[in-house]
C-alpha cells in the first residue's frame, strides 16, 4: 500500500491468532497466513490516521444520502 | 493480432443472430422477423465454436435453452409477449441459485450443490422470458486468487478479469446476449472493462442478492454484463427493486431507466477527479479516457475538476470489511473441509479469520467518511457523474502476477485491478463501465496491443438512470462496442 511503511507478521503470531481462533491450519500454511495478515495491519496502518471521533458504525449499510 | 484484425468480423448480426445485441434482437423478435428458436440456436453454436478455447461456461444447459425457446415462441405466436427480454439467451454466473441446476461457485466445496430454488434475479429474469444457456465460471466464490480456465476472447493467452470472468468472456465472445455478475470489488466492471464490454455495477441494494452465494453481504452487489448500455438498462428495468428476502434491499421506486437514456449530456456536469484515479494508469488508458471526455463535452457536458479526499483509504477499508465478512460467510466450511478450498482463497478466509473485530467496525466506520466524503464532491460540485478509467490497465497475460506502470516497484495483480472500483463498492454508488478504445502501443511491453480499455462513470445513489445516460450518449457517438474479438 503507497504510502505506508509495511508490516510483517511473525509466523508464531499467525499461529498464536489461529489457536484463539480455534482455527485448525496445517503446520505448512502459517506463513502464508502470516504473510497475508501483513497486508492486513497495513491496511490498519492506514486507516488508524483517520478521525473517527464523530462517526458511529451503521448498523446496516445504506447507500442513500438523506 | 493488430485493431484492425480485431474488428474484422465472422458472420454478420443478420447471418448469425448471436451477435446481436438484445435491443436488435428483441425488436426482430417482436416483428417476428427472428425467432427466439432460431436465437438460442445460434447461441448454442457459437458455445461449440468458442468455448474449447474461451471457457466462459461452468454448466451449459443446451436442451433446457432450447425448450425454453420453443416455449417463448409459441407464446410470442399466441401474442403473449412478455417484453424485451423474451425469448433472449443470457447467462448467469456461477453463484446465482437456479433450481434443479447445479450451483458451484467455482468450488470444490459446493460441487454437487443444487439449489431447490432460484435467485430473485434468476426469477424475474425468467418470468420476463429470458433464457438461460447456462451458467458461467466465477473465480472461487467470488474471492479465489486461482485462475480460472476462462480465457480473454481479444487474446486468448490473456485473464478474462475476474471474477465475474466467464460472464464477461461470454458476452465478448457472443457465446449469449447478455450475463449477470456480481460486483463486490470490482468483478462486474473488472472483466467488462477488459474484455471490451458494458458493464453495470448498481448502487448497493438497487438489485436483490437473494439467492446469490454471498461473499461480503455488506459490500455485493449484483448487475448486468452486456454488449450495449442499452441492454445494460433493459435488463436493469427487470431486475431492479424492491425484494423483502434479501435484507439489504432497499425500498426506493426502480423507475424505467430507459425512458431517458436518449435525452443526451448537454448541461450535464461531469467530476473528473484530479487526484488517485488517474496517479498510477498506462499512458493508452490515459489517452482513451482523455478523448472520451473530449467526446462527451462535444455532445455539450461540462467538465469539472474535482478532488476527493481520503479516497485512497477505499482499499483498506473495503478489504478491512470485506475479510472478516467473507470468514464469516465460510467460518463453518474453512474448519470442516479446507483442503477442498483452492490455496489461494484459502489464505484469504485463514487470514480473514484473525481481523480484530475492532479492526472492521473501524473500517465500518471509515466507510461512512467515504461515503460522506463522495456526497460533498458530488453536491458541492453539482455533479450529475464521475468520469474515471475503469481500471488502470488492459488485460494482463495469464501468467503475470504484477503490472508495471514505470513510475515504481511493479504492483501487485489484484491491487491494480481492484483499486479503481472498489471506491464505488465503499460508497455503494452505481458504476458502469463502458468500452472507450483499445490499446495503440505496448509501452515499453508493459501493456499488450489491441486489447480494450473501459470508461467508467459513477453516479448518485440510486440513479442509475444518469449513469446509463451518459453512457449511451457516448456508445452513441462512437464504434468501440461494434469492434468484435478475433475468435
Amino acid at each position: 500500500m503507497p504510502g505506508v511503511d509495511a508490516s510483517i507478521v511473525p509466523e508464531p503470531t499467525a499461529r498464536a491468532l489461529c489457536e484463539f481462533a480455534m482455527l485448525p491450519v496445517a503446520e505448512d500454511r502459517f506463513g502464508l497466513v502470516a504473510q497475508t495478515l501483513s497486508d492486513v495491519v497495513n491496511g490498519r496502518g492506514a486507516l488508524a490516521k483517520l478521525d473517527l471521533t464523530d462517526v458511529e458504525p451503521l448498523a446496516a449499510f445504506d447507500a442513500r444520502w438523506e | 493480432m493488430g485493431v484492425a484484425e480485431a474488428s474484422v468480423s465472422k458472420g454478420t448480426a443478420t447471418d448469425r443472430p448471436c451477435f446481436l445485441s438484445i435491443t436488435e434482437a428483441a425488436k426482430l423478435i417482436a416483428s417476428r422477423e427472428l425467432s427466439p428458436v432460431e436465437l438460442t440456436r445460434s447461441v448454442l453454436e457459437r458455445i461449440d465454436e468458442t468455448d474449447e478455447r474461451v471457457h466462459a461456461y461452468a454448466t451449459r444447459l443446451d436442451a433446457q435453452a432450447l425448450d425454453s425457446a420453443r416455449n417463448a415462441e409459441a407464446a410470442i405466436g399466441r401474442g403473449e409477449h412478455a417484453g424485451p427480454l423474451h425469448g433472449i439467451p443470457i447467462a448467469l454466473k456461477d453463484l446465482f441459485y437456479t433450481a434443479g441446476i447445479p450451483t458451484a461457485a467455482g468450488s470444490d466445496v459446493l460441487s454437487g450443490f443444487v439449489p431447490s430454488h432460484d435467485a430473485t434475479v434468476t426469477h424475474r429474469l425468467q418470468q420476463a422470458g429470458a433464457i438461460l444457456v447456462g451458467k458461467t465460471v466465477t473465480h472461487e466464490f467470488a474471492y479465489g486468487q486461482n485462475v480460472p480456465p476462462t480465457r480473454n476472447p481479444w487474446d486468448l493467452e490473456r485473464n478474462p478479469g475476474g471474477s465475474s470472468a466467464g460472464s464477461g468472456a461470454a458476452v465478448a465472445a457472443h457465446s449469449c446476449l447478455a450475463a449477470m455478475g456480481t460486483d463486490t470489488g470490482g468483478s462486474i466492471r473488472m472483466p467488462a472493462s477488459v474484455d471490451g464490454v458494458v458493464g453495470l455495477k448498481p448502487t448497493y441494494g438497487r438489485v436483490s442478492r437473494f439467492g446469490v452465494v454471498p461473499l461480503s453481504w455488506s459490500l455485493d452487489h449484483c448487475g448486468p454484463i452486456t454488449k450495449t448500455v442499452e441492454d445494460a438498462a433493459l435488463i436493469m428495468n427487470v431486475i431492479a427493486g424492491r425484494d423483502p428476502r434479501d435484507p439489504a434491499s432497499a425500498n426506493v421506486a426502480a423507475d424505467d431507466v430507459t425512458s431517458s437514456l436518449r435525452d443526451g449530456v448537454r448541461g450535464l456536469r461531469l467530476g473528473v477527479p484530479t487526484n488517485y484515479f488517474f496517479d498510477r494508469i498506462h499512458g493508452s488508458v490515459g489517452s482513451a479516457v482523455e478523448n472520451a471526455l473530449k467526446v462527451l463535452e462535444d455532445m455539450g457536458a461540462v467538465r469539472v475538476a474535482v478532488e476527493i479526499p481520503r479516497v485512497e483509504l477505499s482499499v483498506p477499508i473495503g478489504l478491512g470489511i470485506l475479510m472478516p465478512e467473507a470468514s464469516a460467510v465460510h467460518q463453518s466450511w474453512i474448519r470442516q473441509q479446507p483442503s477442498r478450498y483452492d490455496d489461494g482463497t484459502r489464505r484469504m478466509l485463514e487470514a480473514g479469520e484473525l481481523v480484530l473485530a475492532t479492526d472492521y467496525i473501524r473500517a465500518q466506520r471509515a466507510r461512512s467518511v467515504i461515503k460522506d466524503e463522495f456526497k460533498r464532491v458530488f453536491q458541492n460540485h453539482q455533479l450529475d457523474a464521475l468520469i474515471t478509467p475503469t481500471e488502470p490497465t488492459t488485460a494482463t497475460r495469464i501468467d503475470q502476477l504484477t503490472v508495471d506502470f514505470g513510475t515504481d516497484e511493479p504492483e501487485p495483480f489484484f491491487s491494480v485491478f481492484v483499486r479503481q472500483t472498489i471506491p464505488f463498492n465503499v460508497a455503494g454508488l452505481p458504476a458502469l463501465s463502458v468500452p472507450c478504445g483499445f490499446s495503440e502501443d505496448s509501452e515499453s511491453g508493459r501493456i499488450g496491443v489491441g486489447l480494450p480499455i473501459g470508461l467508467h462513470i459513477a453516479g448518485r445513489p440510486f440513479d442509475e438512470a444518469t449513469v446509463l445516460r451518459i453512457g449511451f450518449a457516448y456508445e452513441s457517438a462512437t464504434a468501440w462496442h461494434t469492434r468484435r474479438p478475433p475468435i
